[in-house]
């Protein structure tokens, strides 16, 4: 893998993670019904904010590599 | 950052496919029937369109064995396939109606794991 | 507030993890396990990628420290320990069940995608196209379930999905026992490199055991 994919094979990376994630750690664990859930987008968390989510990631993909040049 | 060494092997490197499909078929939240007294009337349809969906999945899947099988005829198949895409508008208009979700007609049989 | 990443028994040290909003995870005692928790004056927080990720490190940590505890779902706070308390207590058989079902095992995960110009069912004309159109990605799906048999043999226990977009085939999980773990990562690798040409294949893991810790009904608070 050359320097010019690193970029794009990180963040792919970190996508796929990202949306495991969001399988597992909301449709996954026990459920205990505690005092307050955090808030979360309904039905538009999976196409809209996701995509969100995944550009958040982009930009932490984007800090980590930086430093490194 | 996100731990992607929990990536463990891919037979490519575009993993941004996965994402995408991925992405698309996450569904977040568990499958309750609403049993909140407020919103009974949407918790009824709720069940009820559940059920339907069963039963047409159920319906299609011989459909389609039956197809494999080879024991249908063609006017049989056309018949079925046109009755089937009926069946599947109707059922998108009455979950327009309620209000409902693909997500919310689901249920988790546990271990069995999910009705549709 | 408390936010809750997890119950343990017999905790040697606590995970090393940043937490949620930089809060570090701590222990309280309830009943005869620990509930791994951060501590926050006031919680209000969207569902966003860096609270998955700070929930996913707390018990990621855990699990590299202890063979015996269980995830719990992202997103459940409780006012004090007290409540907690009272909702661990009230729940205290489901909470052995779930835990000895997934006590020293981890999850693996396995995803199968048709390769990019392989043909995908087009939209359909007529409901004859519609039904032969879903035979063949039935057909196209069940080729998929057959590719991961032998990681079925090998799992305690296994979740197949198929046909979860028309391109997503396949989407598994699979309990596996932690000395059987690497073997396990091999399989997966062979899997991944064996695959027919028309398909893409995707292994994950290990993780801690998300999709196995549930049980039949939701844990009511007491």
């Amino acid at each position: 893998m050359t320097t010019g994919d690193a970029l794009p094979a990180a963040r792919s990376a970190h996508e796929v993670t990202l949306v495991e994630l969001v399988d597992r750690l909301l449709g996954g664990g026990v459920v205990l019904a505690g005092d307050v859930t955090l808030s979360v987008a309904g039905v538009d968390l999976v196409h809209v904010s996701l995509r969100a989510l995944i550009a958040s990631a982009g930009t932490l993909a984007a800090r980590e590599i930086a430093p490194v040049r | 950052m996100p731990r992607d060494d929990h990536v463990l092997a891919s037979s490519t490197p575009r993993l941004d496919l996965f994402a995408e499909e991925l992405g698309q078929a996450a569904t977040p939240f568990p499958r309750r029937i609403e049993a909140d007294p407020e919103r009974l009337e949407k918790g009824l349809a709720q069940l009820v369109l559940t059920l339907v969906e069963l039963l047409r999945e159920l319906m299609e899947r011989q459909a389609l064995r039956r197809i494999d099988d080879g024991t249908l005829t063609d006017e049989e198949i056309d018949r079925l396939g046109e009755t089937f895409m009926l069946l599947e508008q109707r059922m998108a208009e009455l979950k327009d109606v309620f209000g409902l979700t693909d997500e919310e007609l689901n249920m988790n049989l546990g271990p069995l794991g999910n009705l549709l | 507030m408390l936010y809750l990443y997890a119950f343990a028994r017999g905790l040697g040290s606590l995970p090393r993890a940043t937490g949620l909003k930089e809060r570090p995870p701590e222990l309280v005692a309830v009943g005869s396990l620990d509930a791994v928790v951060s501590r926050h004056d006031r919680l209000e927080q969207e569902v966003a990628a860096d609270a998955l990720v700070a929930h996913a490190e707390v018990v990621d940590a855990l699990m590299a420290e202890t063979d015996e505890f269980v995830p719990v779902r992202f997103g459940t706070v409780f006012e004090d320990e007290t409540s907690l308390q009272n909702a661990a207590a009230g729940n205290e058989q489901a909470l052995e069940q779930v835990l000895r079902k997934v006590r020293g095992r981890v999850e693996f995960g396995l995803h199968v995608v048709r390769r990019p110009g392989a043909p995908v069912p087009a939209p359909e004309r007529s409901g004859r196209e519609r039904l032969l159109g879903k035979l063949e990605q039935l057909r196209a799906a069940e080729d998929a379930a057959e590719l991961d048999e032998p990681l079925v043999r090998l799992a305690v226990e296994s979740r197949r999905r198929l046909l979860r977009t028309p391109r997503l085939l396949l989407s598994a999980a699979y309990l596996v026992e932690r000395p059987r773990a690497s073997e396990f990562a091999e399989r997966l690798r062979e899997l991944v490199e064996s695959r027919p040409e028309r398909l893409e294949v995707l292994a994950t893991g290990p993780w801690p055991p998300y999709s196995f810790a549930e049980l039949e009904d939701d844990l009511r608070a007491a």
